[in-house]
C-alpha cells in the first residue's frame, strides 16, 4: 500500500473515530430506534464530556440559528403584509384598543376554573367576534356560557354530541354510509361497502372547527387526503403533525404525549385523530433497561402512554379517533400489531365518552385480519392498496383510510341527515 | 443501507482497509473479486432476491455479448436484439407490469366484466432501471464491434459495481469497464476531492435538500389549497432545488466512494439551473441518462439525419421514453412530453428567428419551464396535479411561510451554482496543503456543523425509486 493511500485511509479512520466519539449517544439512540439494536445500552451514559473547543465551536452555530429564527419570523410577517396587506395583521391589534387588556385575564380565569368543560380559546374567539359583549365568567358547564345559546352546535363539546347521539345509536349507525354515498366522489362510491362504522362517534364538524392529526409515516400518507378533502369540501381546517419513524416506544426520539399536550394547550381543537404503531413493535428502553415487547411491564408502559394522550384530550374535551394499525405483511410486524391494537381498543373503551377505536383492518383487507395487498372492489376490480414494503399504503389505500376517517364525522353539508331522522 | 448512513460509513471504512491491503499483496484481480463479493453483499442488504435477478440478467447479457462478438455482429444481429428485448422485458415486468395491468383492466372492464389479467405481486428491485441501461449500452457496444467482450468476472462487476448500482451514473463500457479491466495498480488519485465530494453531498443532501423538503416542499405539496399562490410558486422552485440537491448530492457521494476505490466516474451534473435553454439543461442534468437516450434512442431513430420535421418527432419520442423510464405513471410520461414539446418549441423558435435571447432573460425562462415540469414529475396523479393548479386561484389565503427568505435563498443558490466549481477547486488546493490528520480534523468539524444544521432523521434518496 502506497504512503498516500495509507495517509488517506488513516485520515478517514481518524475522522470517523472522532465523529463516532462525539456522536456516540445520538448514534446509539438512532440505532435503538431505527434498527432495534443495542437496546440494553443506556445511550445517555455514552456521551463523552463534550470537549471545550467543541462547545466553543457549536455555540456560534446555535446563536446564528436563534437569530435566524427571529429574522425568519419578521420576514414571514413582512411577506404576509406585502401579499395581503392589512389582513396580515393579528386580529387582536385590529380590534378596538380598549378591549385588549381584558384578554389575558380571561384566559387565566378559564384555565383556573374549568379546564375540562371550557375550550381554552373559546372566550378569546367570542371577544374577537363581539368586542362589546362583556366576557362571561365561565362556570363548570356550558350552560353558563352566554354564547352557547346563540350557536349551540358550535359550542357544544364532544361529550354533548356523543350523549345526544348515543340515544339514537341505531339511527346514527346509518349516517356515515349514507354520507359516503351521497357526498363522495365517483371513485369513492366503490369504497362504500368497505367503509363501515359500527359505533360512530357521530361528531359534527363545522367549518369553524379544527382537527388535529398525529401519527407516524402511515399517517403521513393518509393525512394529506383528510386535510385537503376537509378543507376543500367543507372548509374545515386540520393540522397534520405526523412525523415518520415516530411512535410511543421511543419518547426520547419523539414524545407524542407531550406534543399532544402542547398542541391542545395552544389551539382549540374539536377532535384528534391518531394513527401510529408501525414503529412500536419493539422493546421499550426505559432508563437503560429494555422491556421485552408484549410482556406485562411492556404493556403497562405502552398503555400508560396511550392513556396520557387520551386523558389529555379528555381533559380538554377533545374527541379522539384512534385508528388501529392495519395487518402487516412482515412476519415480525404481522404478529405484533394485534397486541398494539388491543391496547388502543381497550384504552378507547375506557374513554368511551370521547374516544373511538377504528379497526382499519376491516377496510384494508379482504377478511378483516389477513394482510391484503390487492383489494377486490366490486366496481374497480382488484386495486393495489398496500405499498411494496408491506407496511405503507398506495394512494388508493390512503384514500380508503381517509374516507374511513371522514365517515366517522358528521360533516357540514350532511347535517340535514341527522334532523331528518330524529 | 444508504450511502450516507452511519452503518455504511463504518462498513465502507473497514472495507477500504481490506481492499487496499489486498491490492498490495495480490493485485487488481483480487480487488475485483472482493469488489464483486461486496457489491452482491451490499445488494443483498436490500433483498437477496434482487441479487438472483441481477446475476441472471448479467449472465444473459454477458453470454449474448460473447456470442455477438463471434457472429460478426454487423451481419448477424440476433444476439444483440435478443439481449435488448430480454433486458427491456425484464425491466417491463418488474417496473411496469402493475401500471399496465391496472390500466388495461380499466379499459377492458366494460367488455369482460372481470379481471382478465392476473395479479403479480412484484417488488421492484432497486437500481433495475440503471443496470438495465448500463447492460444495454455494453451489449450494443459489443454488437457494433466497438470493443471486445469482457471476462465473466469483469463483466459481472461492471453491472454490479456497488457505488453505481443503486442510481447510476450510467457508465459507458469505455468508462467503468475499461478501468475494471486495467491491470495497472490502482491508486487514489485525488483523495482531497473525495473528502470534498463527501462534504458536498452532506451539505446538499442532509442539510439543504432535507431542509427544503421539510419547510417548503412537503407541507405545500401535501395541502396546496392551504397556501397563497406565491407560496405555491415558492414550493415549486424549492422542489426543483430539492431534486437537484438530492440527486447531485447522491452522485457526489458515489463519485467519492469510487475515487476512494481507485475509480473515476463520469460527470452527472453540471449546475443544471444555470442552463440558458432546454437542450443546455439536458446537457447539464443527469448527463449520463441524457447521453444514453441520445445514443440508444434518438440517434438509432434517425436523429437529425432525415430532415427537420423527423428530427423533432424523434426528439419527442426520445423525451417521452425518457419520462416513462422515470416511473410507471402517466405523470412521468406527461413530464417527458412537456420537455419534448419544449425542445420542439425551442427548435422552431431558432429555425424561425435564428436568434438567441440574452442570458439574463433566457436563464429565468428556462428555470421556470423546468420548474413547471417538476410539477408533473412530483404529482401522484391527474387529480393531485389539478388540486395544485386550482390552488392558484386562492389569492386570499394568508401566507404562512417565509417566502421573502426563500427568494433570498434561491438567489444564494444561483450564485452558489455560479461559483461552485471555483470553490471546489480552491478548497481542494488548500486541503492538499494540509497534513492528513489536519484534513481529518477539518473534515470532522465540517461534518459536525452540517449535522447540527440539518433537520433530524435519515432521509432517503428520491432517485432510488426509479
Amino acid at each position: 500500500m502506497g504512503t498516500s493511500i495509507t495517509k488517506t485511509l488513516l485520515g478517514l479512520t481518524l475522522a470517523v473515530t472522532l465523529l463516532l466519539l462525539i456522536k456516540a449517544s445520538a448514534l446509539v439512540s438512532y440505532w435503538q430506534q431505527s434498527r432495534h439494536i443495542f437496546l440494553h445500552t443506556d445511550a445517555r451514559a455514552l456521551s463523552i464530556p463534550t470537549p471545550e473547543f467543541l462547545s466553543a465551536f457549536t455555540a456560534p452555530i446555535n446563536s446564528v440559528a436563534a437569530t435566524s429564527n427571529t429574522i425568519t419570523a419578521r420576514m414571514t410577517f413582512a411577506g404576509q403584509y406585502l401579499l395581503v396587506g392589512e389582513a396580515a395583521l393579528p386580529q387582536v391589534i385590529a380590534a378596538p384598543v380598549n378591549e385588549v387588556p381584558a384578554l389575558p385575564e380571561t384566559i387565566t380565569l378559564v384555565a383556573d376554573c374549568a379546564p375540562s368543560a371550557m375550550p381554552a380559546n373559546s372566550p378569546l374567539t367570542t371577544v374577537q367576534e363581539n368586542p362589546q359583549v362583556p366576557v362571561p365568567v365561565p362556570g363548570p358547564s356550558n350552560e353558563n356560557f352566554s354564547g352557547a345559546n346563540d350557536q349551540p352546535i358550535n359550542n357544544a363539546r364532544a361529550i354533548d354530541s356523543v350523549a345526544t347521539t348515543s340515544a339514537n345509536a341505531s339511527t346514527a349507525e346509518k349516517i356515515p354510509s349514507e354520507d359516503a354515498t351521497t357526498n363522495s366522489t365517483k371513485a369513492s362510491n366503490t369504497y362504500t361497502d368497505k367503509i363501515q362504522t359500527t359505533e360512530p362517534l357521530a361528531l359534527s364538524l363545522l367549518p369553524s372547527d379544527k382537527l388535529l392529526l398525529i401519527g407516524d409515516s402511515m399517517m403521513q400518507g393518509v393525512a394529506p387526503h383528510i386535510v385537503s378533502k376537509l378543507r376543500r369540501k367543507y372548509g374545515i381546517t386540520s393540522v397534520d403533525l405526523s412525523r415518520q419513524s415516530t411512535g410511543l416506544s421511543f419518547p426520547g426520539f419523539f414524545d407524542w404525549p407531550a406534543q399532544v399536550e402542547a398542541s391542545l394547550a395552544e389551539t382549540d381543537y374539536k377532535a384528534l385523530v391518531v394513527f401510529l404503531g408501525a414503529n412500536d413493535t419493539w422493546d421499550i428502553v426505559l432508563k437503560g433497561h429494555a422491556l421485552k415487547f408484549g410482556t406485562e411491564p411492556w404493556r403497562e408502559v405502552y398503555n400508560q402512554r396511550v392513556e396520557t394522550i387520551l386523558s389529555t384530550a379528555e381533559a380538554k374535551g377533545v374527541a379522539i379517533l384512534w385508528l388501529g394499525a392495519p395487518p402487516m405483511e412482515r412476519e415480525d410486524l404481522r404478529l405484533r400489531v394485534p397486541v398494539l391494537n388491543e391496547i388502543y381498543r381497550a384504552a378507547a373503551e375506557r374513554h368511551k365518552a370521547i374516544a373511538r377505536f377504528i379497526d382499519t383492518g376491516k377496510t384494508l383487507t379482504a377478511d378483516g385480519v389477513t394482510f391484503t395487498k390487492f383489494l377486490e372492489l366490486p366496481e374497480r376490480g382488484s386495486i393495489m392498496v398496500r405499498a411494496n414494503d408491506g407496511i405503507h399504503f398506495t394512494s388508493n389505500g390512503q384514500r380508503l383510510l381517509a374516507e374511513l376517517t371522514l365517515a366517522q364525522f358528521t360533516l357540514p353539508d350532511s347535517t340535514h341527515v341527522l334532523s331528518r331522522n330524529p | 443501507m444508504h450511502y450516507l448512513s452511519p452503518e455504511f460509513a463504518l462498513a465502507f471504512l473497514a472495507f477500504l482497509w481490506i481492499y487496499w491491503t489486498l491490492a498490495a499483496k495480490f493485485g487488481t484481480k483480487a480487488q475485483n473479486i472482493l469488489l464483486l463479493l461486496a457489491s452482491y453483499g451490499f445488494y443483498a442488504c436490500f433483498d437477496w432476491r434482487f441479487c438472483m435477478l441481477l446475476i441472471s440478467f448479467s449472465v444473459c447479457i454477458l453470454a449474448l455479448a460473447q456470442i455477438a462478438e463471434k457472429k460478426h455482429a454487423l451481419k448477424q444481429r440476433w444476439p444483440v436484439v435478443l439481449g435488448v428485448l430480454l433486458a427491456l422485458g425484464n425491466l417491463g415486468v418488474f417496473k411496469y407490469y402493475n401500471f399496465f395491468r391496472e390500466e388495461a383492466n380499466a379499459w377492458l372492464a366494460p367488455i369482460f366484466h372481470s379481471n382478465s389479467l392476473p395479479i403479480l405481486d412484484l417488488l421492484m428491485p432497486v437500481g433495475i432501471s440503471f443496470y438495465t441501461f448500463q447492460g444495454i449500452a455494453y451489449l450494443v457496444t459489443i454488437g457494433r464491434g466497438e470493443r471486445t467482450s469482457a471476462s465473466w468476472l469483469n463483466g459481472l462487476l461492471h453491472l454490479a459495481f456497488f457505488p453505481t448500482l443503486l442510481a447510476g451514473p450510467i457508465c459507458r463500457p469505455s468508462e467503468l469497464l475499461t478501468q475494471i479491466e486495467s491491470k495497472t495498480a490502482r491508486t487514489i488519485h485525488r483523495p482531497e476531492l473525495a473528502l470534498l465530494l463527501i462534504i458536498s453531498a452532506l451539505v446538499k443532501k442532509i442539510w439543504l435538500a432535507a431542509w427544503l423538503a421539510n419547510t417548503w416542499v412537503n407541507p405545500v405539496f401535501a395541502n396546496p389549497d392551504g397556501f397563497h399562490p406565491v407560496e405555491l410558486v415558492g414550493a415549486l422552485f424549492a422542489y426543483g432545488w430539492q431534486l437537484f440537491f438530492d440527486f447531485s448530492g447522491y452522485t457526489d457521494v458515489v463519485t467519492a466512494l469510487a475515487l476512494l476505490l481507485g475509480f473515476s466516474l463520469p460527470e452527472n451534473f453540471r449546475q443544471p439551473y444555470l442552463a440558458t435553454n432546454l437542450s443546455d439543461f439536458w446537457r447539464r442534468w443527469h448527463i449520463t441518462l441524457s447521453r444514453w437516450i441520445r445514443d440508444f434512442i434518438y440517434i438509432p431513430l434517425g436523429g437529425n439525419r432525415s430532415g427537420w420535421w423527423r428530427a423533432q418527432l424523434n426528439l419527442l419520442i426520445a423525451m417521452v421514453l425518457s419520462g416513462f423510464w422515470h416511473g410507471a405513471s402517466f405523470t412521468f410520461i406527461a413530464w417527458g412530453l412537456w420537455h419534448g414539446l419544449g425542445l420542439v418549441l425551442q427548435n422552431t423558435w431558432q429555425k424561425l428567428f435564428n436568434a438567441s435571447m440574452p442570458n439574463f432573460f433566457a436563464l429565468p425562462i428556462t428555470f421556470l419551464f423546468v420548474s413547471c415540469g417538476w410539477l408533473l414529475f412530483r404529482a401522484d396523479d391527474y387529480e393531485s396535479l389539478m388540486i395544485y393548479l386550482n390552488a392558484f386561484t386562492q389569492w386570499d389565503n394568508l401566507p404562512s411561510l417565509n417566502w421573502l427568505g426563500l427568494s433570498l435563498i434561491l438567489v444564494i443558490f444561483f450564485a452558489g451554482a455560479h461559483n461552485a466549481q471555483q470553490l471546489m477547486a480552491y478548497s481542494e488546493i488548500h486541503l492538499r496543503r494540509m497534513q492528513w490528520w489536519l484534513q481529518a480534523l477539518v473534515f470532522s468539524l465540517v461534518a459536525l456543523a452540517i449535522m447540527s444544521l440539518a433537520p433530524a432523521g435519515m432521509p432517503g434518496f428520491i432517485y432510488f425509486g426509479f
